[in-house]
Parts: structure tokens; sequence; C-alpha cells
């Protein structure tokens, strides 16, 4: 009998969680931070004051593979700055060779010889999402920075 | 086994129904500051480009409320061409806290003898509309102009006008203001290279 109440008892509250996952918005709760801290943010519903955005030029310089050899020689413009606390790890996510100022980035996404590499990164003070970035190519006449 | 479901299941409740803070309104005006700058070698070809956000200074907000209300400050200034609306570079924003002066933003900057500001005397640089307020000055130059060459820029203010296209630094007068300063990536500006500054200040809510 305590073994069917117990099982009652489980799936009342199993049934209670659906309910209030589908019910509670997560973004104010302990659930939703942790959520936040693993999923992608939509860039759209961070505040403009916390993001900042650099763009330079990149030049196609040698192929290998899928993989693309670009001169980058103001990348450590972006890098470098006190604000982006992650700047180190983009540089070594993309190969960033200081010396020469190449980068390496997949083939795919690069549209052009010559092409636009955006980089976007959220303050550490931001509320949602502190430290994370992003970085995308667009064509050298795209600009998308302001 | 039938505990551990029954346990995870109220841990999981207790940490949807527990709130991390109250949720804001997102109606609330979102007053903000940012400078773009571009940044171009001597063909003028832009090689970097850098949206981001401003420090308002003490003196920036004192100075916002001053002008807007009667409040019988001896400190406003009323004469258009006086207010906002210059942009000067510096080698020392780093140092620069939010009350810091315009004094303070000179005593810090060491780029030397050059017109380190600069502002359109006709004033028709400064558009304001539609809740925003944009400063755009011409571009600022090396060889000896603006900075010299081989200087590093690490930060730009935002301040009271200048009588002259360019001039000398921030703090040129006593009514003179410091009303934002940006920390922007330290550019070097070689011989031929130009950085061009804007100045966007927001006053927008999202339901307007």
């Amino acid at each position: 009998m305590a073994k069917k109440d117990e099982k009652i008892f489980v799936i009342a509250i199993i049934a209670i969680v659906i309910i209030a996952l589908y019910l509670i918005p997560l973004e104010n709760t302990y659930l939703g931070l942790f959520f936040e801290q693993i999923s992608e943010p939509n860039w759209n519903d961070i505040e403009d004051r916390d993001i900042v955005k650099n763009t330079i030029p990149v030049i196609l310089n040698e192929t290998m593979n899928d993989k693309c050899k670009v001169s980058a020689p103001t990348f450590n413009l972006i890098i470098d700055h006190q604000y982006f606390k992650r700047g180190a790890e983009l540089a070594n996510a993309l190969n960033y060779d200081r010396e020469s100022g190449t980068l390496v980035l997949p083939c795919e996404i690069l549209p052009d010889k010559t092409s636009r590499l955006h980089v976007w990164y959220i303050l550490e003070e931001s509320e949602k999402h502190s430290k994370k970035y992003k970085y995308f190519v667009t064509p050298w006449n795209e600009t998308l920075a302001e | 086994m039938l505990k551990i479901v029954g346990i995870s299941s109220l841990a999981l409740l207790l940490l949807l129904v527990v709130p991390i803070q109250y949720e804001t309104q997102d109606t609330n005006p979102k007053m903000y500051g940012y400078a773009t700058m571009i940044l171009r070698d001597a063909a003028g070809n832009e090689i970097f480009s850098q949206v981001i956000h401003n420090q308002l200074q003490d003196d920036g907000e004192t100075m916002l409320l001053n002008q807007t209300f009667n409040d019988n400050s001896a400190g406003d200034q009323t004469t258009d061409n006086l207010q906002i609306g210059a942009i000067c570079i510096t080698n020392g924003v780093g140092s620069v806290n939010e009350t810091a002066t315009a004094t303070t933003f000179n005593a810090t900057n060491s780029l030397g003898g050059n017109n380190n500001c600069k502002f359109d005397t006709t004033g028709a640089d400064i558009t304001a509309t539609q809740g925003t307020a944009i400063v755009a000055p011409p571009a600022f130059a090396s060889d000896g102009i603006n900075v010299n060459n081989g200087q590093l820029i690490r930060g730009i203010g935002i301040c009271t006008a200048g009588g002259a296209a360019d001039y000398g630094d921030c703090n040129r007068a006593s009514f003179s203001k410091l009303f934002a300063v940006v920390n922007t990536s330290d550019v070097t500006l070689n011989t031929g290279e130009t950085v061009t500054i804007t100045y966007t200040f927001d006053l927008r809510s999202t339901t307007t």
C-alpha cells in the first residue's frame, strides 16, 4: 500500500513539474539561469549597450582542404580589448598567428577573396549571457556593425 | 528508485518556482551612448571598425539635468555651439573613472601638443532627432594634425564643443564638461591613416 502511495505521489509531482514547465516562464528562475549558461543567446534580446561589435577585413591567403588561411592583420585590435574576456579563447579557436597576422577559417563561410569578419561579444557585466561571443563572415560590402 | 525520481522532481520544481529576480518592465527608458570607430589605412581602406558602449560621467549626468530642469543652476550652458558637440581622443582612458572631469581627462592624456579634439564649427554635425543625438565630426588624422605618427589612441571623450574645428583638449574653458568616455580598442595612427569616430546618444524607449 505504501508503495502505491509513493507511486501516486511521484506521478503527481512529475505532473506538476510538467505543468510548471509549460506555464512558468523560465527566464527569471534558477533553471532558466542554468539553461542560459548552456544555450546560444538570441542576440536581438541582448541590450545593445552590452554588446561590442567589431569588424575587420580578412583576405584569403591559402586553402588547405576545407580550411582557409586568411590574412587578418588587425585581429589583435579585437581580442586584446580589456572588455573581451574570452579573446584568447577565440584566438586559439581560429589558430591566430600574431606574428604573421593570420587566422584559419572554414572555407565554406568565406564568401569572397576579401570578406568581412564580424566578432560580437557580450560584456561581463551583462545580466544575460555574460561573456559569450560569436563570429561570422559576410561579403566585404555588407556592413552590419551599426 | 522511486524515491530518487520523487526527490529529483521536487528539486526541479523548486528551481522552477523560485525566482532569481523580479521581472523588469521592458518599457523602461534605455538611455545610453555608444561610439562607432572606423580605422582607415593611408589609401582610405577600412581596416577595423568597432561599436562600443560608453561610460556616462557624473559631470555629464549633472549637465543633462541642469539643462533640462528649472533648477537655478549657475552652470547651465545654453549657448548651442558650446554644448556637447566635440570628440576628443586620448591615450589615457584606462585610468578615467566615472567621476573624472574634463580636467582629469586631460591630465591622463599625453598625446602631446596636437589638436586632440574635433568639432565642426558649423554645428551641422549634431543630428538630434527622434530620441537620438549623433556627434559626427570629420576623421581624426595623423601626421601631426590630431596625433603624431605612431601615437596610440586608447579611447575617446565626449566633450562640450570647442571654438574651432580642431582644438587642443577637452578642458579648453572654465565651462568645459566631459560628458562621456569610451574605452575603445587601442589603435595606432601611422602616416596617412585616419580614424572616424561617431558618438550616438540614445534616449528612446522600446515603445517610442
